[in-house]
């Protein structure tokens, strides 16, 4: 088993420093991630959920963000500890990335197809003609025409941008592709084709997929194994059938509550309550406990432990789980 | 583009036929009397008189603005030097020269320098060589170029005697008017540099290439140099333009006969053609600048090459 | 009762930006320095400014003057000590010239837009297609050489920035919700404009004051350098280096020191101005 292990993340947590003020964004968060397979990061904006996926490729703004500790294991190899140099390598290469807003993730200066051939050129040892053929394919392969290739990213529209970054991110076939938000900013009926391709693009190429969102529909549509995070903790880790069907974490519970069902049930929507602590200033007990319809003393005292609901289902909450 | 380039120039047109025009109306309402600044103090009414009619000074503010309209743009005549009894075109176009001289080549310093310094400081926020950047280059916005310019003459020319303190024999004398001119731009061009590259830092685009793998040196010079640059541009115009405006300053303090010194003799003589045609002179090659600035943002950002063609 | 309140808090946190801002503190501090030093000149000047001495004359500088006397045995001190007054006064007068005269065009063209604000964005076009000095020059000789004119002067040709700046922000805010329910309760066009846009337009405007008034000590100075500003025997800074300038080959120090109160007074608006940016705009400073 311990083989199949592409990613692990382990006790990270991450600062930033703000003017007089400190915000926790990730509070010490440890996950795996199979080879082959789709984990899914859901969670509200500010969760902390862009900050892990940063934290894994380093690319957190230099100023502010500070990883305070953790190790990331990628194939065996500590990335934390490599040089900067060392991490050029890794990323774009074996880890990408596809952004939230592709309006904004697209250099508005160089033709798409350079910035695709860019990718390839950077980690692959091909002249410049190679490079542009190999970033005509790619492009061909997400669905865009070759003749476009000298076309600026203000040409297009916002679904075929986010096609163009995706061909951008898996260029060089990476074995982990972090998608962060990938159809949020997109048209709903974009949204169901960029997904489609991303599901068939990964099955072809075999990528290993981290999806975040904060949509329960896509979590569904993509992923083997999903991680609830909230304020900067994974409150809830399974496969996608534990989340789904044997929700435990109260948070979790509430996030479906607050989906309308698609059965058509006549069920009221019940959003949660109340809103995320302030990274800044965290509650010393459980950080759910102001929103939680179940908590009691000891959670608003003590901040929970990791506890088993099931074989490889696991939770954060007092209320859930049994004792190790 | 064409398009577009043609409606500038006819725009260009009307910028300088509307110079022509407030600067005519100025010297017009002013008091002074060139007629008689030109003549002897002892010349009589007379005198004077018969030299204000033969100037054509005594017909109706309309009828001279016409003359002098039909004058400078039909037969391309901006008038006769009231001093020198020249044709104000030929002077201007004798002096012409070192103006363009000093204004260009301090410009391009500026420009190479400054875009550097910014980068510098943009890259290393927060850090003394960010600091350093921005303290320089507030002391060299804050300066007098005339200041500055009197300093450099005090110490590299009358103290050590390593440069001529005026003249313009050969090029070691246009190199304190160059430095003088250029530091205040150097400055300018870098603090521009630097927040337009604060901003594209931030930039998703940014991130984008930092997770593809690229270096931050290509970063800096592929991905985000280019697209800082417009407001940059727009500064080095501007720039050219101080750049000219300064040349009555410096022109003056290093004794360069060009189109600065001209102008402020002029003032001083009442010569009305001559300032004039030398602020025409300069309102052209400025308006040209700013035109090839708005033209090199095409071949910067594509965005703009297509609202170009739209016209 | 409670926008007031808001607006107070939004103003405190600008403040308590600014203060934390060191550089900007410093040239708060000599900004306050130079203003004490242009009222107590009477006291602080050891000569009259106009005050000659011919068996003192070009003294370099020592103790009894501080910075040396020039050509006619004035004391130099004293001179730079008054010529605080001069610089300070053109600097500021010149700037409420330029803002004032500005904001009415750029308020009225903004607000109006349409072929009204065509014409009249053209017509600055045509201003700024002379730089700034020879327009200043130009106007300057026009008016007769002299402290007054040239101050109207250099008002009248650094107008168009103000009016360009109010213009945007006008632009800019005429879209936003407050105006659509302003102009939805049918307040009058003159009401909404200073009422409701000219307020909110303000804070840009506020960094390019306290700049400009540097800058316009610098342009000042160099039209007094150049003949066309303050006139002998008045003290300011750029009459004084261009009274010196004569001497420069054998009595260099008369340079000095009018030449870093120039700069000194520049780089403190300057600093003030970059700090009331970044205090206005935390978002332009760092992450």
């Amino acid at each position: 088993m311990e083989d199949n292990i592409l990613l692990r993340v382990e006790d990270l947590a991450v600062d930033f420093r703000g003017d007089d003020e400190v915000a926790h964004a990730v509070n010490h968060v440890s996950f795996e991630l199979r080879a082959g397979s789709t984990l899914g990061l859901v969670g509200e904006t500010g969760a902390g959920k862009t900050t892990i996926a940063k934290s894994i490729l380093r690319i957190l703004p230099e100023v502010s963000a500070r990883i305070c500790s953790g190790k990331i294991y990628f194939n065996g190899e500590e990335l934390l500890s490599l040089s900067e140099k060392q991490m050029q390598k890794v990323r774009g290469n074996e880890i990408a990335m596809i952004f939230q807003d592709p309006m904004t993730a697209l250099n508005p200066t160089m033709t798409i197809g350079d910035q695709v051939a860019e990718a390839i050129l950077l980690h692959e040892k091909l002249s410049q003609a190679e490079g542009q053929t190999r970033a005509l394919d790619m492009l061909r392969m997400v669905g865009i025409d070759g003749g476009r290739y000298e076309d600026y990213p203000h040409q297009f529209s916002g679904g075929m941008k986010q096609r163009v970054v995706i061909a951008m991110a898996l260029a060089c076939k990476p074995q982990l592709l972090i998608a962060d938000e990938p159809t949020t900013a997109l048209d709903v009926t974009i949204q169901a084709q960029v997904l489609d391709m991303m599901i068939s693009l990964k099955k072809q190429l075999g990528t290993s997929v981290i999806m975040i969102t904060h949509d329960l529909g896509v979590i569904a549509e993509t992923c083997d194994y999903v991680a609830v995070v909230y304020a900067g903790e994974i409150v809830e880790y399974g496969t996608a059938e534990d989340i789904f069907d044997r929700t435990a974490h109260p948070y979790t519970e509430g996030l479906f509550n607050s989906l309308p069902s698609k059965a058509g049930s006549q069920r009221r929507l019940r959003p949660i309550s109340g809103m995320m602590p302030d990274p800044a200033y965290l509650p010393a007990g459980c950080k759910f406990a102001d929103r939680c319809p179940y908590a009691d003393d000891r959670c608003r005292r003590e901040a929970p432990a990791t506890r088993p609901v099931g074989n490889g289902h696991f939770v954060k909450c007092w209320q859930r789980g049994t004792e190790e | 583009m064409a398009r577009y380039i043609v409606k500038r120039l006819v725009w260009l047109v009307i910028i300088v036929l509307s110079v022509a025009v407030i600067i005519f109306s100025l010297m017009y309402i002013t008091d002074g009397d060139p007629a008689r600044s030109m003549l002897s103090l002892n010349a009589t009414e007379e005198q004077v008189n018969a030299l204000r009619e033969e100037l054509g000074l005594n017909d109706p503010y309309l009828v001279q603005l016409v003359r002098f309209l039909r004058q400078t743009f039909l037969e391309f005549d901006i008038g006769t030097s009231y001093r020198t009894s020249k044709p104000v075109m030929d002077e201007v176009f004798g002096r012409i020269g070192y103006t363009l001289l000093i204004s260009t080549v301090s410009t391009a310093i500026a420009t190479v320098l400054g875009v550097r310094l910014g980068i510098m400081a943009a890259t290393n926020q927060y850090s003394w060589k960010d600091n350093a950047a921005i303290f320089l280059s507030l002391f060299c916005v804050s300066m007098p170029e005339f200041w500055f310019a009197l300093m450099l003459v005090s110490i590299f020319a009358l103290n050590l005697g390593l440069l001529p303190p005026f003249g313009v024999d050969s090029w070691v004398c246009f190199i304190l008017p160059c430095i003088s001119c250029m530091v205040g731009g150097m400055a300018t061009i870098a603090r521009q540099t630097r927040s337009s590259m604060l901003g594209v830092i931030r930039q998703d685009y940014i991130t984008t290439a930092k997770a593809k793998g690229q270096t931050p040196d290509k970063i800096i010079k592929k991905h985000a140099l280019k697209n800082a640059l417009i407001p940059i541009i727009t500064v080095i115009g501007t720039q050219y333009g101080i750049q000219m405006g300064g040349s009555v300053v410096v022109e003056q303090i290093f004794s360069i006969p060009g189109l600065g010194s001209y102008m402020m003799t002029a003032i001083g003589f009442r010569d009305y053609p001559a300032v004039r045609g030398g602020v025409l002179i300069i309102a052209i090659c400025f308006s040209v600048v700013v035109l090839l600035m708005d033209l090199i943002y095409a071949f910067v950002d594509p965005r703009f090459k297509d609202q170009y063609k739209n016209g | 009762m409670k926008t007031t309140k808001k607006r107070n808090s939004r103003f405190y946190d600008i403040m308590r930006r600014l203060a934390r801002n060191k550089l900007a503190m410093v040239g708060l501090f000599i900004i306050v320095a130079l203003v004490l030093i242009a009222i107590f000149a009477d006291f602080i000047a050891p000569y009259g400014y106009a005050e000659q001495n011919w068996s003192d004359a070009f003294q370099a500088p020592n103790a009894d003057h501080w910075f040396g006397t020039d050509h006619l045995g004035r004391d130099l001190f004293s001179r730079v000590v008054y010529g605080t007054r001069y610089s300070l006064r053109m600097g500021v007068v010149t700037v409420a010239i330029a803002a004032s005269l500005g904001t009415i065009v750029g308020a009225f063209a903004g607000f109006y837009g349409g072929s009204f604000d065509n014409i009249v964005m053209r017509v600055l076009d045509i201003f700024q297609s002379i730089p700034i000095l020879v327009f200043a020059i130009i106007l300057a000789a026009a008016l007769e050489p002299g402290l007054n004119n040239a101050i109207v002067a250099m008002g009248v040709s650094t107008m168009p920035i103000y009016a360009r700046l109010i213009r945007a922000s006008i632009m800019q805010e005429r879209g936003s919700e407050y105006v659509e329910a302003a102009t939805a309760i049918n307040a009058g066009d003159m009401r909404i404009l200073f009422r409701h846009i000219l307020p909110n337009a303000i804070s840009p405007m506020i960094v390019h004051v306290t700049m400009n008034i540097g800058s316009a000590i610098l342009i000042a100075s160099t039209l007094s350098f150049l003949g066309l500003g303050a006139q002998e025997p008045t003290p300011e800074w750029g009459a004084i280096l261009s009274g010196a300038r004569s001497y420069m080959r054998d009595y260099g120090y008369m340079l000095i020191f009018p030449g870093i109160m120039i700069m000194l007074s520049v780089l403190s608006f300057n600093l003030l101005g970059d700090g009331l940016r970044d205090a206005l705009d935390p978002r332009l400073k760092g992450n």
